[in-house]
């Protein structure tokens, strides 16, 4: 699993290349608590090279926006594949969780 | 007629008329003979005055001879002829030294006098210029005029005073006669009317104002009459309407005392400012013993209660009786149901209170208390009831749990048996109705099913379909043929049957392998078998009748072949027979016609569609018999349908995911599976594997997993299995994903996401062994979006 990050103005954009699962959300969340811990507010999380996402990787996303609570930051999430969309769907987090087709309406509004 | 007083008083018009009449006829006649009287006067002056200058002329003539002459004697007699006239007072001569000649009365200031005159005395001699001889005075008395004035004045006055009694007599009579008269009688008729209250006429006709006065007032009085006639009559009717009322509401009052009186409830009416009106004396004196003083018309509703609290009566309001009152108060006030108040002698009062139109409240007062325990009683012995009822329901609860324990309800029950698949459901009725179906193999070849009805309803069917299933299964361990196992059961069951009970079945025995089977209908509804490659089937051989009624049947049998992909359908008569609200039955050829119509590739679709389909034409009501159907899939041999299946063993370690991962993505790519499906297997194992090597394992020692995958048509079937300890993911509770992420729980997840990517999931533990088997269907259109 790859962690890229790319600055977009004063968002963080993030490229997860792989899968988010057992094996790899330890690392990820990792990676995520550090940006939102060096400030950043606004995150967005690119899932175009993301082939699936299991429970694990849901709570790592979970714990994320916990952190980001009682701060004014964002977590949004674009370009989910079919499977990952319906991941969402069943679990309930794309009521929690902004989700966008693209990148940029993802971006825009933020 | 003249009343004396009347003449004197000033308050009578004829007063008052002559208050007008006498000063103005006084002056007037006044200023007449006034008049007259200065004119007569006036004139009679003249006169004398007249009188006196020719007197004095002529006399001065007469004189003037005698003076000339000195005749003193004669000058005498002449004054003294003048002195015979009445009028002359006195008369002198003088001559013309102003001596005194001659006089006759007295010739002192006879100036002073009012008729005097003075004429000189003048001689004239023919020829000779006239000569002054003296002087001749003369005065005349006005004692004549003066008492002929004074006849004059009497004769006026006399004349006056007549006129002035005429007038007023005149006056006073025609006042009398026009005005004074009927005015009596007016006044006499007003004030007889004002003391005695009767209305005469007044009797007086004339033409004039009075008489239009007298005969309007006499009209008015006519009126009057009559209004006050009408007025007396009406007053009449009302009193005696009124008393009539007082007295039919007297009446009614009686009878309403009476009643409250009679009712045995205590009876209470307080008007809308909550004061007393009445109340019956159940209410007095049974209700409040010791204070019916306080209960009188007009008392307050809390005055009452508050005594009845304060003399102990309502254990409740013991040692608050502020708030106790307040409470009664309000609700007398506010009356919302009945209330039920315990004595602190323990007996218990009902009392319902109810507003009135006007917003007063009437209260009705039970003694409950004989009522309440007989309640009481009733309660109790309706629990005792209930307590029967309830056993004998849990008795006969027996009926329906043996049934539906005698009916395999796991499915999938074979799950790693993939030459066919089985799947059937039981919907039972209200009551027990005596359907069963059952599948067991008797050998590693070969499965046997039936399915059958038992005959009537209740714990008796249910005992003897459990009967029949286990003869049957008990005969089927060492006995291939179907119709020698129904021959035998038959035998049995007819046996001990004195309620001649019997059941329909079908029996079927399937080589898996093969996919022949042999069958035997005894009495039950052809099954249908629905081929992949032509219409479906109906197997309507029978081979003797229903089983248990007639000893020494010998059954027969029929055979037949299931290709790969064909289903053998069977059901019970709930379903054919099931009726609509109309009354109308499903029947066979509505059957047939679903059988036909609709797509039907899987024993889920035959059973989930049929049970739709009768359950929509059900409708509303109730299902009468239980529905019942049974399918049962042939796959062929294993060996020839699929390309070869996965099984890998791992290690329990997390990194071992990724390995199991990798074949299956080889095993997807062998079978095509499309790039959703993929991931779905490697979201599935991620989850799967990943609980197991967490969670299976207490301590951190070495175990195996494995891990196999078949696909079958359209069915992959994947077991995963473990030595671990006893652990069923399946367990984990659903999380609930409608909750906003800080109030989520993270357990269970995992489970939700492959529930959602799978179509079955299965826990069972076997032996030493935890077997978790999964099943998808892998749809033929895949999108990839």
């Amino acid at each position: 699993m790859d962690f890229k990050v790319v600055e977009l103005g004063d968002v963080r954009a993030v490229r997860i290349v792989g899968n988010l699962d057992t094996q790899t959300s330890a690392v990820a969340q990792e990676r995520l608590i550090q940006l939102i811990d060096d400030g950043a507010t606004k995150i967005l999380v690119d899932f175009e090279d993301l082939n699936y996402i299991s429970s694990t990787g849901l709570r790592m996303l979970l714990v994320a926006v916990k952190r980001l609570e009682g701060t004014s930051g964002q977590l949004r999430i674009c370009n989910p594949n079919k499977m990952v969309r319906e991941v969402f769907d069943t679990s309930g987090f794309s009521e929690i969780f902004s989700v966008y087709k693209s990148q940029a309406e993802a971006l825009d509004g933020f | 007629m003249l009343g004396v007083t009347g003449l004197l008083s000033f308050n009578t018009i004829r007063a008052k008329f002559l208050a007008f009449v006498v000063p103005l006829v006084l002056l007037s006649t006044i200023a007449v003979f006034g008049l007259f009287e200065l004119n007569a006067r006036h004139d009679a002056n003249l006169k004398l005055q007249d009188k006196l200058d020719k007197l004095v002329a002529i006399q001065s003539a007469v004189i003037a001879e005698s003076l000339w002459n000195i005749a003193d004697e004669q000058i005498k007699l002449i004054l003294a002829a003048l002195a015979i006239d009445p009028d002359v007072e006195s008369a002198a001569v003088y001559d013309e030294r102003d001596q005194l000649v001659g006089v006759t009365g007295t010739a002192d200031e006879m100036e002073t006098r009012p008729f005097f005159a003075s004429k000189e005395i003048i001689y004239v001699d023919d020829g000779e210029p006239e000569v002054i001889i003296g002087r001749l005075e003369v005065s005349l008395s006005d004692a004549r005029l003066q008492s002929a004035a004074v006849d004059r004045m009497f004769l006026a006055g006399g004349l006056a005073a007549i006129l002035l009694i005429s007038v007023v007599f005149s006056s006073l009579l025609g006042n009398r006669r026009t005005i004074g008269i009927p005015l009596e009688r007016l006044l006499e008729s007003i004030n007889h009317s004002r003391e005695s209250g009767e209305r005469q006429a007044v009797d007086w006709r004339s033409n004039d104002e009075i008489g239009a006065v007298v005969s309007a007032f006499n009209e008015m009085q006519e009126r009057q009459k009559a209004y006050e006639r009408e007025l007396e009559e009406a007053r009449d009717t009302l009193e005696r309407r009124v008393e009539e009322r007082t007295h039919e509401l007297n009446r009614a009052q009686q009878i309403l005392t009476d009643a409250i009186e009679s009712i045995s409830e205590g009876f209470s009416l307080y008007d809308a400012d909550d004061q007393l009106v009445v109340c019956n004396d159940m209410y007095r004196k049974i209700l409040h013993p010791g204070i019916e003083h306080t209960i009188q018309t007009g008392v307050t509703f809390e005055t009452v209660v508050r005594s009845a609290a304060e003399a102990g009566y309502f254990k409740d309001a013991e040692g608050r009786i502020d708030a106790w009152v307040s409470e009664r108060v309000a609700q007398h006030q506010n009356p919302s149901g009945p209330l039920l108040q315990q004595q602190s002698d323990g007996r218990w009062t009902q009392i319902s209170e109810r507003k009135t139109e006007d917003d007063g409240t009437v209260a009705i007062y039970t003694d409950i208390t004989e009522l309440k325990s007989a309640q009481e009683e009733l309660q109790a012995a309706y629990r005792i009831i209930k307590d029967q009822k309830d056993r004998m329901e849990d008795e006969l609860n027996v009926g329906r749990e043996i049934q539906m324990s005698m009916v395999p309800l796991t499915f999938p029950p074979f799950p790693n048996r993939n030459e066919f698949s089985v799947y059937g459901s039981l919907e039972p009725a209200r009551e027990i109705g005596g359907d069963f179906f059952d599948f067991f193999f008797v050998d590693d070849n070969r499965l046997c099913f039936c399915i059958g009805d038992v005959s009537g309803k209740g714990v008796p069917a249910a005992l003897f379909m459990a009967v029949t299933k286990t003869l049957i299964k008990s005969r089927a361990t060492d006995d291939r043929s179907t119709a020698s196992i129904l021959t035998h059961v038959n035998d049995e069951l007819s046996r001990d049957n004195p309620n001649g009970m019997f059941v329909t079945l079908f029996i079927g025995i399937l080589n898996i392998r093969s996919g022949e089977f042999d069958y035997t209908n005894a009495g039950h509804n052809p099954p249908y078998l629905i081929r992949t490659d032509g219409p479906p089937e109906a197997l309507s051989d029978r081979h003797g009748p229903v089983i248990g009624a007639v000893k020494g049947k010998v059954y027969r049998k029929g055979t037949n072949v299931m290709h790969a992909g064909d289903i053998l359908y069977m059901y019970t008569d709930g379903v054919t027979e099931e009726m609509d609200t109309e009354g109308q039955l499903f029947s066979d050829e509505r059957l047939a016609a679903l059988i036909s119509t609709q797509t039907i590739d899987s024993v889920e679709a035959a059973v989930d569609k049929t049970i739709s389909a009768v359950e929509s034409f059900r409708g509303e009501k109730d299902a009468e018999d239980d529905v019942t159907v049974l399918a049962i899939q042939f796959f062929g041999d294993p060996m020839k349908a699929s390309a070869a299946g996965l099984h890998v063993i791992v290690k329990n370690e997390l990194s071992e995911i990724t390995t199991v991962q990798q074949r299956f993505q080889e095993f997807g790519k062998a079978h095509g599976f499309s790039k959703d499906l993929e991931r779905k297997m490697d979201m599935i194992i991620d989850e799967l594997l990943g609980n197991v090597i967490l969670y299976a394992f207490s301590e951190d020692s070495e175990h195996e997993i494995e891990i196999t995958a078949e696909q079958v048509r359209n069915r992959l079937t994947i077991t995963i299995s473990d030595d671990g300890v006893p652990f069923n993911p399946l367990l984990k509770d659903t999380p609930d994903t409608s909750l906003a992420a800080k109030d989520r729980d993270l357990g269970g997840l995992g489970i939700l996401l492959v529930r959602k990517m799978a179509d079955d999931i299965l826990y069972q533990r076997r032996i030493d062994k935890n077997v978790l088997t999964l099943i998808i269907h892998v749809d033929r259109s895949d999108d990839e979006s």
